[in-house]
């Protein structure tokens, strides 16, 4: 099929770095590259972990981290005052910014064999440094940002009788405000590349990523070298979207791209958004919040239904926690790998659906269903085919390279899995339509998805884990009962045929208690057993919230109200999970703890 | 007369007399000169001879050609210029309001405040010992006024250009000034939206009174002859470059007025009449001096 094409661009964007990976892997395996300089990348994973338990890497990234951090601050705050002084005074400027000019052309590691003179080796001339090149980068963005302010807005301020000191606060820093965090924004990328230089070069850090590198490098270690490598483009990426999220708490007017008039709009996102209220759904909530780059990346961000990301979060580490704690320790990036890769599928199976249901006529405008985008016109019916279709294939990915990295049982589960994720509404089976959607949905995100995610850390299966992801399964089979118990009399009256319109209302509003009771019954069950450690009995605390949710569909059968109980189920799943991951963490914890001493 | 000024009544209108001026003067401006430099380094005269007196509780409107000054002589007026000749004074006397506060003309909402942060702006700079929570509700109050209360929390960009026209004027009613210096405050709005906030702002005026019974004076920069005779007790003709005042004319019409009456009634034809001719002469004459100044 022909792929739509931004898709397409996006498509490229994610798969060509995979794509280079398991080209480095096969190239290096095959005996084509020398994998003394260019080691394959599992065994990079490897030198990872072997770090990572050493400290190495966290102390390395706090090193650099925190030089960054220090340099930006001491750099940007003076530039910004200077910037704001500058931008208004036109003497001022007249007189200092072409000094600027030319400094701010030299490049600051030139400079930093004179700033060793001065101040000698130690961290103060790395931090110097980084802070003088962050220094001139703000402060000429500044005066532009204040220059670029509309003439009349000054005029107002002087209108209304603002001293010189009230026209900074209320006009020039705000309105330069846009291309004072652009400044930031580049500032923090050069801040990157100048601390991992001056950490080359300056001897007397015993820490930072700059440090790794050059240190491997001289004995040699290429994988622990590469790490580094790694490390510096990870805090790159960090740093820029902390900046991103910064942007968006600093800039709220340039967030919000709707016009009024959009309030339907508005409700709808909220609607969507979903999430109970308590601090779990607030989690939930903020998911969806999560702003990426508006504009169509903000649209497939929506279709993937990214509220209902947590039903696939909780399994996932609750698999990798059982891992560590069965002593087979915890590895970030295969868990990380794990995640994206299970949330990739997830997200295929959500925009599946969409498409299915919109060509199967199920739903309408007036559904309280799915993400409504291709409803709204924002994406076609084969756009929202094509980005399932691409996140599977996202998936897929990382499933291979799982396998590959793990053992092959990871390609058992995702042959099992992926069939599956695609048939749950997609033609010709529509398993979910033929009343086996809780039960798919309960295996796939209960013992499948932990189960995984174990093997993935543990390399091996165990009875544990399928027994303890099972209270799991049961609530997000509850999360979805729920949505059918609300859809119950528009779907039969549409030949969709979920359990809830098998059983009718009486009966299928005692398959929820049953779903909903059965978690806590099984999690009681299992600590008496001694199959988990009794913390898990935390998860009890939740339990208010599921007795007066099952109170609530015992008493009514009026689509809205089950509209607040579909969102408080999922809820419920969220703050269940993590109570128990919290009951599983806490002796961990407790033997790490003392140990560590 | 030895002035080229008219402020005698037009023949046979029959309505009572306009109010003339009260001494002393709310407004003051003494052989006015404002000159500035052109990009090429030419000066420009922008006004020339201007005498001007404006009494309290007054609704006066600036008409003239386009660059004839209009908006020049507000800001002199606002202080917001320096002239090079003349004097300029609003005289004031009470501190517990402000002399004036301007609506000015276009895009001079903060683009970074809410609404309401907007309305409230003057307030914050000058607090005079109010609470934050007092300043939004006095700011929420002026917002209903407008007709605004339901978007306070929106930013200028999702508002239409006639309610950041609104938002414009609450900004410079919540600091209750004595006096109000608008500069062509409706004229990026549609006809039907001009008039109603013309009837609006003269509802807020009030005759001379605002809701608080204080007086309030108006100077209102427009080009459009309808919409000052529809709005002030008298017109100040400005001609062309430098500006002048080419004719000072008193509007008789009883208040409130109705627009739409008003446009049937033989006085307003008369009157706008003999304000177009004073204007079509400076429009020529402007577009003269253009031509010549390409052709030079």
């Amino acid at each position: 099929m022909r792929l739509d094409g931004r898709l397409g661009e996006r498509l490229l964007q994610l798969l060509s770095p995979l794509l280079l990976l398991l080209l480095w892997e096969g190239a290096t395996r095959a005996g084509w590259l020398n994998p003394q300089f260019f080691p394959p990348p599992s065994s990079i994973v490897g030198a990872f972990e072997r770090l990572w338990a050493r400290g190495t890497i966290q102390g390395s990234v706090l090193a650099t981290l925190g030089r960054i951090l220090a340099g930006f601050a001491l750099g940007a705050a003076p530039a910004v005052a200077l910037g704001l002084v500058l931008g208004l005074s036109r003497p001022l400027r007249l007189l200092l910014l072409p000094a600027a000019n030319i400094i701010y052309a030299i490049p600051k590691i030139a400079i930093l064999p004179l700033v060793l003179l001065v101040l000698g080796l130690g961290e103060a001339s790395k931090i110097a440094v980084t802070a003088i090149s962050v220094f001139f980068l703000v402060l000429l963005n500044t005066v532009a940002g204040v220059r670029g302010i509309d003439r009349q807005l000054l005029d107002v301020a002087r209108d209304f009788g603002a001293s010189r000191w009230q026209a900074y606060r209320t006009v020039a820093l705000p309105g330069a405000l846009p291309l004072i965090v652009a400044g930031c924004k580049l500032a923090l990328g050069f801040a990157l590349i100048v601390v991992v230089g001056t950490e080359f070069v300056a001897a007397g850090a015993r820490e930072g990523v700059g440090v790794l590198i050059w240190e491997s490098w001289q004995i040699l270690d290429i994988e622990a070298m590469y790490v580094g490598l790694v490390l510096t483009a990870i805090l790159g990426w960090a740093l820029n979207l902390a900046i991103d999220e910064a942007e968006a708490l600093l800039l709220p007017w340039r967030a919000e791209g709707r016009r009024i008039g959009g309030r339907a709009a508005r409700q709808t996102a909220r609607a969507e958004a979903g999430g109970g209220r308590g601090p779990l759904g607030g989690l939930q909530r903020r998911l969806c919040a999560l702003r990426p780059p508006p504009g169509r990346l903000r649209v497939w961000w929506r279709a993937t239904r990214p509220f209902s990301f947590t039903a696939t979060l909780v399994p996932v580490t609750l698999g990798a926690l059982l891992a560590a704690r069965a002593g087979a320790g915890f590895a970030p990036p295969l868990f990380l790998m794990t995640l994206v890769g299970a949330l990739a599928v997830h997200a295929g199976a959500n925009m599946v659906n969409d498409y299915y249901d919109h060509v199967n006529g199920i739903d309408d405008a007036d559904s309280l269903g799915p993400s409504g985008l291709i409803q709204r016109g924002l994406l076609t019916p084969r756009q929202m085919l094509a980005g399932g279709l691409a996140a599977f294939a996202l998936g897929a990915a990382l499933g291979l390279a799982l396998a590959a990295l793990r053992g092959p049982a990871i390609l058992a589960l995702g042959l099992v899995g992926l069939p599956l994720a695609f048939f749950y509404t997609g033609w010709p089976l529509r398993l979910g339509y033929r009343g086996l959607g809780e039960i798919l949905v309960g295996v796939f995100m209960g013992p499948v998805l932990t189960l995984g995610a174990y093997f993935v850390q543990a390399r091996a299966f165990a009875p544990g884990p399928a027994l303890l992801s099972l209270p799991v399964a049961l609530l997000v089979a509850a999360i979805l009962h729920a949505n059918n118990l609300r859809d119950a009399d528009a779907d039969r009256a549409r030949g969709k045929r979920t359990v809830a319109t098998l059983l009718g209302p009486a009966r299928a509003a005692w398959e929820y208690h049953l779903l909903v009771l059965g978690a806590y019954a099984a999690i009681a069950l299992l600590a008496a057993l001694g199959v988990a450690p009794p913390a898990i009995l935390l998860t009890l605390l939740s339990l208010p919230l599921a007795i007066s949710l099952v109170c609530r569909v015992a008493a009514t059968r009026e689509p809205h109200a089950l509209n607040g109980v579909l969102r408080q189920t999922a809820a419920l799943h969220l703050r269940f999970g993590l109570l128990l991951i919290a009951g599983l963490l806490l002796p961990l914890l407790a033997r790490l703890l003392p140990g560590a001493g | 007369m030895a002035d080229a000024r008219h402020t005698d009544q037009p023949p046979g209108v029959p309505y009572p007399p306009p109010r003339l001026p009260a001494y002393p003067p709310k407004i003051t401006v003494a052989a006015l000169r404002q000159e500035f430099r052109a990009a090429d380094g030419r000066p420009v005269v922008a006004l020339d001879g201007i005498d001007l007196a404006v009494a309290e509780g007054e609704f006066v409107c600036l008409v003239g050609p386009s660059g004839c000054g209009k908006t020049t002589l507000l800001r002199l007026i606002a202080g917001l210029e320096r002239p090079t000749a003349g004097a300029v004074a609003i005289h004031h006397a009470g501190r517990d309001r402000p002399a004036q506060a301007m609506v000015f003309q276009g895009q001079s909402l903060f683009p970074w405040r809410t609404v309401l942060d907007n309305a409230a702006y003057g307030l914050d700079l000058r607090p005079a010992g109010r609470g934050r929570r007092e300043r939004r509700a006095l700011a929420r109050e002026r917002l209903e006024q407008v007709g605004l209360a339901r978007f306070a929390g929106a930013y200028p960009h999702q508002l239409s250009e006639g309610m950041r026209q609104r938002a414009n004027l609450a900004r410079a009613l919540a600091v209750d000034p004595a006096t109000l210096l608008m500069d062509e405050p409706f004229g990026n709005l549609d006809e039907q939206n001009r008039l109603l906030m013309q009837e609006e702002l003269l509802r807020i005026w009030g005759g001379g009174s605002a809701a608080g019974g204080r007086p309030v004076t108006v100077v209102f920069v427009t080009h459009s002859v309808d919409e000052a005779l529809v709005l002030a007790d008298r017109v100040v003709v400005l001609s062309a470059r430098p500006g002048r005042i080419a004719a000072e004319i008193a509007v008789p019409f009883a208040r409130p007025r109705d627009p739409l009456a008003l446009k049937g009634d033989p006085a307003y034809v008369t009157l706008y009449r003999r304000i177009w001719d004073l204007l079509r002469e400076g429009v020529l004459a402007a577009r003269a001096a253009e031509l010549r100044g390409e052709v030079a």
